[in-house]
């Protein structure tokens, strides 16, 4: 029940087609022409599909979505003294490299404090930003913490109608949220394929709006245009120096294929989740329960025990694979009036028997 | 007693958290614990202990032979070289 970090298990195909890709001939540059398989193409293609995105081609793949928000955050062109709001809901890979920059006197980092359940508070964010003018507004797509999904559609509007260039963290929503980038307005959406796309461990990007020229963090071979010392200007060549991960792009596009085969029940997920929330409350659990659209996550805490005790019970007494911490996303903790919190996330392949269980674990454990 | 160590990395703040593989099971180490603070819970699906003493916890499943072992973080690194050569000391395998 660690989906929410790397989903498992995956559709079988994602092995199958990692597989075929290693054992294969890898593809190459002068192989390719219309009676060659691009990989990396065709999952740009049912990538920019889930994206919401017109143009396959403006989505660079990389390794995961650090990758894609330390090239958007590091790769943005700031003017002088530029302003970047963001939120307490971030998790380290959009906090750490705003550190770095602030550090290096180039941004000045403002975070909005998320409300009890891990939320973008619209109104507090319209404030902000008519009160900061930022360059660069960055949020989650939904709160690894808590599940809570923002409003994304109300915030990029805000952002961009104060001129503001959007970012958004979809490692949580990509495969499970609805998102429309394009119509939304985003400039760059940060996307990972192992949670909830089923891709395997090693895939993601940054989807990036036509017209906004990020600076590569690295440089290095395309396969393409040799002759010159730059990066080439065209997308996506100009994010991605080196040679692409084929075998586990491969897997990507296998799931992602699967995945349009194979819908994704909101009704059963729903009540799955609620099942889930439910019982651990009745359990006696201190479970976030945030209002509204959620991902398919749960925090909670067990009165007198920490996270990591509750943590360490249900991994070593019950086999129970789950996350306790901060997860890595350390400023959301205040506003959630707790130090850590334990984790359950769950995929489209929990069983009720699984939820059952969990919630008998929890039990045990609350009730001494 | 001889045991191997390992640190049991998380996501907790100022973490200090090793594990130590016995050569006796949890339930016979806990056996062992004079002076600490020893809790056993039975409920659980695997058994486990829990102990401490001035600020150091260990926990483990009663018939595993890893324990975890927290450490005070002002005081983690004598804290952490007492309690294993308190472990060399002890008769075992």
């Amino acid at each position: 029940m660690n989906n929410a970090a790397t989903s498992w298990p995956k559709p079988d195909c994602v092995a199958e087609a990692v597989g075929r890709a290693i054992s294969g001939l890898p593809g190459s540059a002068n192989r390719s022409g219309v009676d060659r398989r691009d990989v990396f193409l065709e999952t740009r293609r049912a990538l920019a599909k889930g994206l919401g995105v017109p143009q396959p081609e403006d989505i660079a793949l990389g390794c995961n979505a650090t990758w894609g928000l330390n090239l958007a955050i590091q790769g943005f062109p700031f003017g002088e003294r530029a302003v970047v709001l963001t939120t307490c809901a971030e998790h380290n890979s959009v906090i750490r490299p705003l550190h770095k920059l602030e550090k290096a006197g180039r941004i000045r980092a403002v975070y909005l404090d998320t409300d009890a359940w891990g939320r973008v508070p619209v109104g507090e964010w319209e404030k902000a930003v008519s009160r900061y003018r930022p360059e660069l507004c960055i949020f989650s797509h939904a709160s690894n913490v808590t599940g809570a999904v923002n409003d994304a559609r109300r915030l990029t509007g805000i952002a961009k109608a104060a001129g503001a260039a959007v970012l958004i963290d979809a490692s949580q929503t990509l495969g499970w949220t609805e998102i429309h980038a394009g119509q939304w307005g985003a400039d760059m959406v940060a996307f990972t394929g192992h949670k909830y796309l089923l891709g395997p461990q090693g895939t993601g990007g940054l989807y990036v709006r036509r017209g906004l020229t990020l600076n590569p963090l690295l440089a290095g071979g395309t396969g393409i245009h040799s002759d010159m010392d730059e990066m080439p200007e065209a997308m996506p060549l100009r994010l991605e120096a080196g040679t692409g991960n084929e075998p586990s792009f491969s897997g990507l596009l296998a799931a992602l294929c699967w995945a349009e085969e194979n819908p994704l029940d909101r009704a059963v997920c729903e009540a799955r989740l609620n099942r889930l929330k439910n019982g651990l409350a009745e359990a006696g659990a201190r479970v976030i329960a945030p209002e509204g659209e959620c991902t398919p996550v749960v925090s909670f805490t067990v009165p007198g025990y920490t996270a990591d005790e509750v943590g360490y019970i249900l991994t070593e007494s019950y086999d129970m694979i789950c996350r306790s911490g901060l997860h890595c996303a350390p400023r959301i903790f205040r506003g959630l009036g707790c130090p850590a919190t334990v984790r359950l996330s769950l995929s489209r392949f929990t069983a009720d028997w699984e939820i059952d269980a969990a919630v008998s674990a929890v039990g045990d454990i609350a009730g001494g | 007693m001889l045991f191997e160590c390992a640190k049991a990395e998380n996501c907790f703040a100022e973490s200090r958290t090793y594990e130590y593989r016995l050569p006796v099971t949890a339930g016979g180490f806990m056996a062992l614990l004079d002076g600490w603070d020893v809790k056993e819970n039975r409920k659980y699906r695997r058994p486990m202990f829990t102990a401490s003493r001035n600020g150091v916890n260990i926990r483990g499943v009663l018939t595993g032979r890893v324990i975890r072992v927290s450490f005070p973080d002002s005081r983690w690194e004598n804290e952490k070289a007492q309690f294993e050569y308190w472990l060399e000391s002890l008769e075992g395998a």
